[in-house]
């Protein structure tokens, strides 16, 4: 299944839910927001969220700001 | 003591997190001005570098935590990032923050008035960042924003209050809190802020990019506190011509009766 996160192409070899994608991708769950097809996935659903081939996952996080 | 929705704060300092050196230096400065609201944005995760830790130093030194929808150019885009923050941050706080002109950074008044009218019915507390303009303080306040956020002067130019008379007449006018944010460049800007009479500040740039962050935010800290101990004793009037302090005795011819 072929998946695009932030631009980026991700290839995932089995069915993945978002919670695995995050492990994947080694990312720090603490700060960070995610939308699947541009809806915002809450985090309580990364879990259980199954991905489906051709997904585009946006993946955003709190940083330094003003 | 200042009450902003659901928060009351004893700072009247808040204080922005970009633009310093390295996290530690950020967190060093963030104590030292006594702030209780800093500010943080929201950014597409670069899957091929790893971003600086700022959240856990944040949450370890105990501030509030207001996310801006910085990068949004349209209140369709401004609303997506507030939800997002939302979902990041775990708060329903939002600085609405809608600058499209990359050179001045002004915001946008009428997507900010849409967005900030949307957020409201949403459950967000709203506090929007505007041009000094008191007619859209007041149709932002009608809308549900919990403060407004005038300018002093564009962000990051450390010019002061160049809006300093429309903010006397908002500050007059509001009846919301008025944070005074962008432009602030001295501790004696923010100070003049807060005789005015605004609420409180908000300062980013000038203390990030001082040579010295965390004496520059004791010294914010105490200009903060001195302007509004000033605004609050009562300032004197302004006259154009002079009014002694002293008796009008020529020195050595008369007695002072």
């Amino acid at each position: 299944m072929k998946i695009d996160v932030n631009g980026e192409p991700v290839e995932l070899s089995a069915q993945a839910t978002l919670a695995q994608l995050i492990d994947v991708l080694k990312q720090d769950v603490s700060g960070i927001a995610i939308a699947v097809n541009q809806t915002i996935v809450p985090q309580h659903e990364w879990d259980q969220y199954l991905l489906q081939d051709r997904d585009s996952i946006a993946l955003f996080r709190a940083i330094a700001g003003g | 003591m200042l009450k902003i929705a659901d928060k009351t704060f004893h700072s009247r300092l808040f204080s922005g997190t970009g633009k310093f050196a390295n996290p530690s230096l950020m967190t060093d400065a963030i104590l030292a001005s006594g702030t209780e609201l800093v500010t943080m944005a929201m950014k597409r995760v670069d899957l091929n570098r790893a971003d600086d830790d700022i959240l856990r130093p944040l949450i370890d030194a105990g501030v509030n935590l207001l996310p801006n929808t910085s990068g949004a150019g349209t209140a369709e885009e401004a609303v997506f990032a507030a939800k997002l923050a939302r979902e990041a941050l775990g708060t329903h706080w939002i600085k609405l923050e809608i600058h499209p002109d990359p050179k001045y950074l002004l915001p946008d008044p009428i997507e900010t008035l849409k967005a900030a009218e949307e957020l409201v019915k949403d459950g967000f507390v709203v506090l929007p960042y505007i041009h000094a303009d008191p007619v859209l303080c007041k149709r932002l306040e009608q809308v549900g924003c919990q403060a407004v956020m005038p300018l002093g002067a564009p962000i990051g130019s450390n010019k002061g209050l160049k809006t300093r008379d429309f903010l006397e007449i908002i500050i007059e006018q509001a009846n919301v809190p008025v944070i005074v944010d962008a432009g602030i460049g001295a501790p004696s800007h923010a100070a003049e802020a807060m005789e005015l009479g605004a609420d409180a500040v908000l300062v980013n740039t000038a203390i990030a990019v001082s040579p010295n962050p965390v004496a520059m935010a004791e010294a914010f800290k105490q200009a903060v506190r001195a302007g509004r101990m000033a605004y609050e004793a009562g300032l004197g009037g302004v006259s154009h011509a002079a009014v002694a302090s002293s008796p009008l005795t020529a020195f050595l011819d008369e007695p002072v009766c």
